[in-house]
Formats: C-alpha cells, sequence, structure tokens
C-alpha cells in the first residue's frame, strides 16, 4: 500500500509538470497547425541554460526560472516566422515540409549540444535539491513536489489568460479559425507568433524542472517529443482541458509502468494506451479535440 | 451622395476557373445594395475578393477613397468594412459575449464600445439571454443575429452581408431583413448579397444581377423588381 500511495503521487507530481509542457504544445498546434518536433530540445535547451548560467554566476536555477522562461518566449518569437514562411510556401504539402521542418530543427538542436557539451550527464543543484517534504504521509524530494506547485500555477495563469482576457479570447479564435477572426480584425500570425513564443517559453521553463529532477544531458528532450505527442493525441487536438487530463495521465502511467513493470516498458505501454484511446476515443480523452 | 466603394474589373480566378470575370459597381454612403444572382453567380466571390478571404487576380477595390485591394483581411476590417461571411463564420467554441468582445479587439474607444454592446443586446435581446453560451449551441437565426452583432462590434459603416437568409425559417429572415433596414436606417451601408431575390429586392435601394460572373443588369430594385425579364428569371416568373 505505502508502495502504491508512493507510485501515485510521484506520478501525479511528474504528471504536474507534463501538463505544463502539453497545454503549450497544444495551444501551440491548435493554433499553428504545426506539429513541433523540437519540443523536446526546448527543455534540453532550457535545461542547460540553466546549468551554464548557474556554473558562471552561481545563481539558483530555481531563481533563474524567470529569466529561462522570458528569454525563451523571445527566442520563440523571434523565430516563428521562419516556421510560418515554411507553411506559408505555396506547395501541396507544406504542412508536410513544416513537419519535416521542425525534425529537421530537433536533429540539428539535439547534434548541435552533443557536440559543444558531450554525452556526459550533469546535473543541475539548487537549493531544494537535499530537501524532502512529507505529503499525505509520503515522502517526496522537495524539487518535485515545487516543480508541480509552481507547474500547475502557471498552467492556472495561462488558462487564466486564455479564458477571461481580450487577448485569449482572439487566441481560442485564431485556434478555431483564423479567416474569421481576421474578418475581426485579428492578425492571425501576429496571434500565432505570440502563442509559439508562449509555448517556447514554458516548455523551457519545464526543462529546468526536469533538469533539476533528473540530469541534463543533450538527448533529455528525446522522450519529451514522444510524451508531447502522447497527451496531444490522448487529450484531444487542441484541447486546452484534454492536454491538462492527459498530462496527469501520463504521469501516472509513467509512473506506474515504472515501479510495477520496469521503466524500459514505458513507451511500450503508453503507445498500446494510446492506440486504444484512438480506436476508441478519437477525439481525445474528453472529446473535446477535432 | 458620396461613393463610399467602388469596384473595378474584379476579377477572381480559382485554379482554371473564372468566378468573376471583371465586375465593376458601386455604392453610395447609406445605400442598402445588393447583389443578387443563381447559384455560383459569383456572388460570395465578390465578397470575398472586398474583404481579403481571397486575393483578386486583377481589378480594383476603393473603399473610402483608399486603395485596399490586396490588402490582408484583417487591415481591411480596421477600416470599417465588416464582411458576415456565407455559413454565419460562427466561432462555435467562443460563447455568444465572447464573440462579440472578440471584434471589439483593435477598437480604442472604450466609451463607444460599451454603448455599442448595450445596442446590439438591444436589437437582438435573444443574444443578450444567451451570453454565456457557446455560439455552437445557437439556432441557426441566432448565430445569424450574432454574426450581424460581432460585425456591428467591430465598429463597422460599412458591412458586407453573404445570404443572412440561408437555412432561416421564413419568419426568421423577415426579422432579419427588417433589421437590415433598422441598421440601415441608423446609417449603416450595407452590401447584401442574395439568393432570395425578392426579399432582397425589397430591402435594398439598388441592386446588380450577376450572371456566370459578370454584371447582367443593374439599377434601382423598384425597377429591376418590375422587368419581365428579372421576373421570369430570379422572381418566379409570373
Amino acid at each position: 500500500m505505502g508502495l502504491f500511495m508512493q507510485t501515485t503521487v510521484n506520478g501525479i507530481l511528474i504528471g504536474g509538470i507534463f501538463i505544463t509542457i502539453a497545454v503549450g504544445f497544444s495551444i501551440s498546434y491548435g493554433v499553428m497547425h504545426i506539429v513541433d518536433f523540437a519540443v523536446g530540445e526546448w527543455i534540453m535547451l532550457g535545461a542547460f541554460t540553466a546549468f551554464w548560467l548557474n556554473q558562471y554566476t552561481k545563481i539558483d536555477p530555481l531563481l533563474l526560472i524567470p529569466f529561462i522562461a522570458l528569454f525563451f518566449a523571445l527566442v520563440g518569437y523571434l523565430f516563428q516566422p521562419i516556421i510560418q514562411k515554411v507553411v506559408n510556401i505555396k506547395h501541396r504539402s507544406a504542412a508536410m515540409m513544416a513537419l519535416a521542418f521542425t525534425f529537421g530543427l530537433s536533429t540539428l538542436l539535439r547534434g548541435s549540444a552533443l557536440t559543444l557539451w558531450g554525452f556526459n550527464n550533469r546535473n543541475l543543484v539548487t537549493m531544494l535539491s537535499e530537501m524532502n517534504v512529507n505529503l499525505f504521509g509520503i515522502t517526496v524530494p522537495a524539487i518535485r513536489a515545487a516543480a508541480t506547485v509552481f507547474s500547475i500555477f502557471v498552467t492556472a495563469a495561462f488558462a487564466f489568460f486564455l479564458y477571461r482576457t481580450k487577448t485569449g479570447i482572439t487566441i481560442r479564435a485564431a485556434a478555431e479559425d483564423k479567416t474569421v477572426a481576421g474578418l475581426m480584425g485579428i492578425d492571425g500570425h501576429r496571434i500565432s507568433r505570440l502563442v509559439y513564443a508562449i509555448y517556447v517559453g514554458l516548455t523551457a521553463m519545464s526543462g529546468v524542472f526536469i533538469g533539476s529532477i533528473f540530469s541534463v544531458f543533450p538527448d533529455m528532450g528525446l522522450r519529451y517529443t514522444a510524451f508531447a505527442f502522447f497527451v496531444v493525441v490522448a487529450g484531444g487536438m487542441g484541447s486546452f482541458s484534454g492536454a491538462i487530463v492527459a498530462g496527469l495521465l501520463l504521469g501516472l502511467i509513467s509512473s506506474f509502468v515504472s515501479v510495477y513493470v520496469g521503466g524500459a516498458y514505458v513507451f511500450l505501454i503508453l503507445f498500446f494506451i494510446l492506440y486504444l484511446i484512438l480506436v476508441f476515443l478519437p477525439k481525445g480523452i474528453l472529446g473535446k479535440g477535432w | 451622395m458620396t461613393k463610399i466603394m467602388e469596384v473595378e474589373d474584379l476579377e477572381v480566378v480559382y485554379g482554371v476557373i473564372k468566378a468573376l470575370q471583371g465586375i465593376s459597381f458601386y455604392i453610395d454612403e447609406g445605400e442598402i445594395v445588393t447583389i443578387i444572382g443563381a447559384n455560383g453567380a459569383g456572388k460570395s466571390s465578390t465578397l470575398r475578393a472586398i474583404s481579403g478571404m481571397v486575393r483578386p487576380s486583377s481589378g480594383k477595390v476603393r473603399f473610402k477613397n483608399k486603395d485596399i485591394t490586396n490588402s490582408p483581411s484583417h487591415l481591411i476590417a480596421r477600416q470599417g468594412l465588416s464582411h458576415v461571411p456565407e455559413g454565419r463564420g460562427m466561432l462555435t467554441k467562443l460563447t455568444v459575449e465572447e464573440n462579440l468582445i472578440l471584434a471589439t479587439y483593435n477598437r480604442k474607444d472604450h466609451a463607444k464600445v460599451k454603448e455599442d454592446m448595450e445596442e446590439v443586446y438591444k436589437q437582438f435581446p435573444r443574444l443578450s439571454e444567451r451570453k454565456k453560451q457557446a455560439s455552437g449551441n445557437l439556432s441557426g437565426g441566432e448565430q445569424q443575429m450574432l454574426a450581424i452583432g460581432r460585425a456591428l462590434m467591430t465598429g463597422a459603416d460599412t458591412l458586407l452581408l453573404d445570404e443572412p437568409s440561408m437555412g432561416l425559417a421564413p419568419l426568421i429572415v423577415k426579422e432579419i431583413f427588417e433589421v437590415i433596414k433598422r441598421l440601415n436606417q441608423a446609417g449603416k451601408t450595407i452590401l447584401l448579397v442574395e439568393q432570395n431575390a425578392m426579399t432582397a429586392l425589397n430591402t435594398a435601394h439598388r441592386a446588380y444581377i450577376l450572371e456566370n460572373g459578370a454584371v447582367l443588369k443593374s439599377g434601382l430594385a423598384a425597377d429591376l423588381i418590375s422587368d419581365p425579364e428579372v421576373k421570369a428569371a430570379y422572381l418566379g416568373g409570373h
């Protein structure tokens, strides 16, 4: 029973971090209709940025989070027009080209990181790294609890932004129909750029947490790219609430499979479950996608 | 009267199909002008080319003495020209209220926005009752009202209405057209595209009849109603 509870809590905690990545990825997909294969690499770059900044400045990685989120939001903001250009090319399979483009970007970033920093695993040491907290009678590393609480807070703020502000309305409008939004005077390209910036910022920020919970290495993003796909497809394409549920589900599945079956089987079981979801709930767990 | 819009030799091509073969017309400020014609005559293409939803292959659109040909649709919308597209263009996941707020995104005249919002709810009391409902759950008539209300909320003085009667019960159609007349009396300029030729001619000041992407006839709506040729082809032939 103790192990079961421990596994459940671990699953929920890690699911909390997935939620932030999932929500950003899902909204960005919903607005731009581009699958960003580089999602894992934004995580990796966020973690490495925190690592190197920490090495040189000795500032705690957790305190660097606002800076990293803003910096990568800026990177996303500056980079998005390039992706947009690929999609706008007058070509029958422009969407496929965008897919190939982000896949290439992912490979390039991973390869560059490998060349620059090698295979070594690095540890991102934070002020919470050595601490534990007691949660419902279960001992959990403080960094995991903090990461989850922070992620949930950020996700809630993002939800508030999407559902309670004027700009949030324009984002949801652009996600549903850019042409109609355009008739209302909304610049679809500007919205895409904004959303991509938010998504890259959120993802890099999550990278700092992931890096400090596990470790930092050039390939660390790979599994999260696969996770992001799971969450978007299982949650329903472009659905905010679906992404939250799927993020939590993902955390629980990976936690339980790791403990009771073995870490090597996480992907096998995860994608089998995704297969079942696609067969029986093709619009996502909550039936809200399209 | 001053011409608020002038369209000159407008041509729209989809692939190899010429939807519009160079049509010209104008709208005076404060007018209701209607474009009628059969399915596929090029009515919707005309509106789409004006509002920037499709790029015309040639021709010119001038609005308030400015060339808006080839401008992106969001910039055209900000000039005070609002297009209510065919099929109403609902953002189904947004609530009624959010749809209306969305339309005001670029407006800075906040006091006037508030006034306009009250006016829209007064014009369409049913929208006021359904403020918090997703617009996808509205009936066809309510969606049409929302689409028109939203166009008004952009602060537009000129409306392009594409088949506002489509798929609606006769009673609702009557209501919608009364609204159109009221809006016009309140100073809005309206370009109305309709298949329902009789209702459109009864509402409009002037009309253009489109056939195979070209203007077949034009004139005062009242004259066209009694034109034998128009009667035979578009008004049920009595």
